[in-house]
């Protein structure tokens, strides 16, 4: 054999490999002819069987228990595998599809009912979730209340409010029927919405007395400082929806015309009955007999219809149902007298009762 | 080392593996259970994931037995799935092992002095000498000194794990062997001038100056 490229390739070779492992038991004879098949030196050799017995991997075996072990769990996977048979990867691929689509949907899903959580529940009036409370002042007192914002209230006698428990959304809600003079806490993200008759005021912080009892034929709207707007589902005012009242006017809007009229009168005149002061300027009888009427928790009757048109100015500040009677007569062709109080059943007095009629002289 | 008889018997059990016969399938998995872990490890030091790679060769072995083809050598077989399972499986599983697999990936074929057999033939210190001379070959070098003197795979069956052809992996091999033979050349010339030093020192001062 002629010798190779480098000796170290010999180590390659399977026959010359059986020659090294047996190598120590030649005889010189036989280690000489090797020399002379592979033109090796003893030196060649002696490296090529450094070479070879360095390169013997210690052969590595596992304990036959843990051969054992490690088989009988791949039989069991096997097994697992085989109970879920390849029939279902369709069902597995249709799983994997749904969840895609979910993936998806969920954002808009989010989106879309945190829109109607926080949004929708503001276009109705009564909050889905807060309860609605109301507040009814009976004739003959006025009360002062604090809303869940810490807005105050004064209700005049014969009047009710109703607003949730408490305020959550973009708005506070209050229904006014009747008259109240309203301090609203600065919010600017939160405007409180009055609807009083058939308008809504959107107010951010003010002080501003609305009168709206059903008998009368206008909303009247005092605005005492900072800033309201009115607006009415059906009015239009100057082309806009909304009107901006200004600090010490008075708005009166009229439901039937769908007018509206600005009365340049001192804001005293509208805000007075919360200090328990009555004025009456240009007022007809009709309408003071009806505010002394709640005032004062009395029944009074006019039986002359001739007399309600007729028109007063006056300014009660202490004064009882009696002498602010005797006083306008004294001004007024009218003559009043009462009725003796009726015992009820049950042993209480009904309220009492006082008629009106023409002098007479 | 290899009895002659060991590729026919090995083609036996397949052929009857693959016709279902679940003895046979143990007793391959039983015989080569060991040597395939250890390979395995080399590639990926991660000891339960190379043995459910093993595992999962056999499972997939089992399950398409019916579409298998006959082989000629079994072990060469079931070395290439077990690398390709490995390599796959690693990929797959990188967020799992990631934080193993930057450092692992820095140790495959890396051996120790215990992994080889001691013999008279060669001296510890050579030993010591030839591993650090395997450590610094390249990681296919390596890779490939294991295939072939541990587990005693042929050429043909070489080149085609690394997808090489045959004699470029001959090739490889040569370039290898001749490092580590002129790394024992260099080394036992050494020992020899040392030696001498040690028996005659006053007289290899005087030469050395």
């Amino acid at each position: 054999m002629k010798r190779a490229e480098d000796i170290s390739i010999l180590i390659t070779d399977k026959s010359f490999q059986k020659i090294l492992s047996e190598w120590t038991g030649f005889s010189e004879e036989r280690k000489a002819e090797i020399y002379s098949e592979y033109e090796l030196t003893a030196k060649d050799v002696e490296i090529l069987l450094q070479l070879w017995f360095g390169l013997d991997f210690h052969s590595f075996e596992h304990p036959q228990t843990i051969i054992e072990e490690v088989l009988e769990e791949t039989i069991w996977k096997l097994a697992e595998r085989k109970n879920t048979p390849s029939e279902k990867h369709p069902i597995k691929r249709l799983y994997e599809q749904f969840a895609r689509i979910a993936a998806i949907l969920i954002i808009p899903i989010i989106i879309y009912t945190t829109y109607i959580q926080f949004f929708k529940v503001d276009q109705n009036l009564p909050a889905v979730t807060s309860r609605l409370v109301t507040v009814s002042s009976q004739s003959g007192t006025i009360i002062n209340m604090t809303l869940p914002d810490g807005s105050e209230v004064c209700l005049n006698a014969g009047s009710s409010i109703s607003y949730p428990n408490h305020f959550d959304g973009s708005t506070r809600k209050v229904l006014l029927t009747g008259e109240a003079y309203f301090q609203v806490v600065k919010n600017k993200k939160v405007p409180m919405v009055v609807s009083a008759g058939n308008v809504n005021l959107k107010v951010y912080g003010t002080s501003f007395n609305v009168n709206a009892f059903p008998y009368e034929e206008s909303v009247k709207v005092t605005l005492v400082e900072g800033s309201v707007s009115l607006s009415s589902p059906s009015g239009r005012f100057k082309g806009k929806k909304e009107f901006f009242i200004e600090p010490g006017q008075t708005v009166a809007y009229f439901d039937n015309s769908k007018k509206l009229t600005v009365l340049n009168e001192d804001t005293f005149f509208y805000t007075a009955w919360k200090d328990g002061i009555l004025v009456f300027r240009n007022n007809t009888f009709a309408t003071v007999l009806k505010q002394l009427s709640r005032k004062f928790n009395v029944d009074i009757e006019l039986k002359d219809q001739n007399l309600a048109s007729i028109p007063m100015d006056a300014t009660f500040r202490d004064e009882n149902i009696n002498e602010i009677l005797r006083l306008l007569a004294l001004s007024t062709p009218f003559r009043y007298y009462y009725d003796s109080p009726r015992k009820l059943p049950d042993g209480t007095f009904a309220k009492s009762k006082i008629y009106i009629d023409k002098n007479k002289d | 080392m290899v009895k002659l008889s060991e590729h026919t018997d090995d083609k036996v059990l397949w052929h009857n593996l693959k016709a279902g016969d679940k003895h046979c399938f143990n007793r391959i998995f039983r015989k080569y259970y060991s040597e395939l872990y250890y390979y395995g490890i080399k590639i990926f030091p991660a000891p339960d994931f190379v043995k459910e790679c093993i595992q999962e060769v056999f499972i997939r072995v089992w399950e398409t037995r019916k579409s298998l083809a006959e082989v000629e050598n079994v072990k060469s077989y079931l070395i290439v799935s077990v690398r390709r399972m490995i390599l796959v499986q690693k990929g797959k599983d990188k967020t799992a092992h990631n934080i193993e697999i930057g450092q692992a990936e820095n140790y495959s074929f890396f051996f120790d002095v215990n992994e080889f057999e001691k013999h008279e033939e060669i001296s510890d210190e050579m030993r010591q000498t030839l591993l650090t001379a395997i450590n610094s070959l390249t990681k296919n070098q390596r890779e490939m000194i294991m295939l072939f003197f541990y587990h005693e795979l042929t050429y043909p069956e070489i080149a085609q794990i690394f997808e090489i052809s045959i004699p470029a992996a001959r090739n490889l091999m040569y370039r290898s062997l001749i490092h580590l033979r002129e790394t024992i050349g260099e080394k036992s010339l050494n020992t020899m001038k040392n030696m001498f030093f040690l028996l005659f020192p006053s007289v290899s001062v005087k030469k050395m100056e």
